[in-house]
């Protein structure tokens, strides 16, 4: 009887133990199809494009050296508070041209797969210029840049908030 | 009597038989009808993947093309810009597309004008460039679209003065899906 009992247990945790090495099988099966890391290094390769061609944008501001200055050179013309050679101020022309950039580029709306973005200028941890839109979520892209230029350590950072 | 136990034993042999057909009948079309489920489940996926495919194709390529020597500005804007797009490079390359058909394996290139905002869509030709906003390439087979961000500059002048003028685009690469 004893005997009977004891093949009937084993039999019972080898079962127990086929169902676990199934269950977690299924698991890692399971968790190596539903990532897709690929994807989603690719999507935000499009916010690490929008600011390098956010810095080469060419503005309204006239320069010295050159015609028009690009946004690259508007941030270091904001930092010092120079005027433009038409007459107009740096920081307010770089932030017209941002928030009119970022307006175009990533459209918030209910059809739209974007619910946000957070856009950032710092220099030597000073706001140089900013634009934030829309409500944040979970789900975001989001990339840094940053270089150096007489001394001045710019930093440009933009996260854009997405609906899935 | 013992007529009644043979017939009684062949009637049972009968049965017998027949169960194993209606079995064996079962059997063959459980198997037939899960094979049939397993078959159009893998097709439906190879789709996907396919669709999957060209999709990644179109983003990598979407995600090149604007540092290839037919695209980029090279060092002719002052320095040299990655994902920088030289229009006027684009517009001879667009009078030579036919040459180009099929060079990149998608069937629609296009370069958008998003920055400054121009009303409408206007397609560049010959005649209106740069008072244009979209440079197509290949244009026709239109399918799904992968897009990214580029600069797109073109020489300029103002006032006699030349310069480089640089605006903000999207450079779109369409794919056609697999139905």
């Amino acid at each position: 009887m004893i005997k009977r009992n004891r093949l009937g247990q084993e039999e019972i945790i080898g079962f127990a133990l086929i169902v676990g090495i199934v269950f977690i099988i299924l698991l890692v099966f399971l968790a190596v199809y539903l990532r897709k890391p690929y994807e989603r290094s690719l999507e935000n390769y499009q916010v690490q494009s929008f600011i390098d061609s956010v810095l080469e944008y060419t503005s309204e501001c006239q320069g010295f050296v050159k015609s028009y200055l690009s946004v690259e050179d508007l941030i270091f013309e904001c930092y010092d508070k120079e005027q433009c050679l038409n007459g107009k101020d740096s920081c307010e022309v770089l932030g017209t041209t941002i928030d009119g950039i970022l307006k175009e580029s990533w459209l918030i709306s209910e059809d739209s797969q974007y619910n946000g973005y957070a856009f950032n200028i710092t220099s030597n941890g000073r706001e140089v210029a900013s634009s934030v839109k829309g409500n944040k979520t979970d789900s975001y892209l989001g990339d840094v840049d940053s270089f150096t230029r007489k001394g001045e350590d710019i930093e440009i950072s933009l996260i854009v908030y997405t609906k899935s | 009597m013992n007529l009644d136990i043979n017939q009684m034993a062949n009637k049972k042999s009968q049965m017998k038989i027949q169960q194993t057909a209606f079995m064996l009948l079962g059997v063959t079309l459980f198997f037939a009808l899960v094979g049939m489920a397993f078959v159009g489940l893998k097709l439906s996926g190879m789709k996907g993947e396919a669709n999957d495919l060209k999709k990644q194709n179109a983003q990598l390529l979407v995600s090149k093309l604007a540092n290839s020597p037919e695209f980029s500005c090279g060092d002719s804007f002052y320095t040299s810009k990655s994902n920088c797009i030289d229009a006027d490079k684009v517009m001879a390359l667009k009078a030579q597309e036919v040459k180009y058909s099929g060079f990149w394996g998608t069937s629609n290139i296009e370069i958008r004008r998003i920055y400054p905002k121009t009303n409408g869509e206007v397609n560049c030709t010959k005649t209106n460039y740069p008072n244009c906003n979209i440079i197509a390439l290949h244009a026709g087979r239109v399918g799904t679209y992968e897009e990214n961000f580029v600069i797109l500059c073109r020489k300029e002048a103002k006032n006699g003065v030349s310069y480089d003028k640089c605006e903000m685009a999207k450079l779109m690469v369409s794919f056609e899906n697999v139905n």
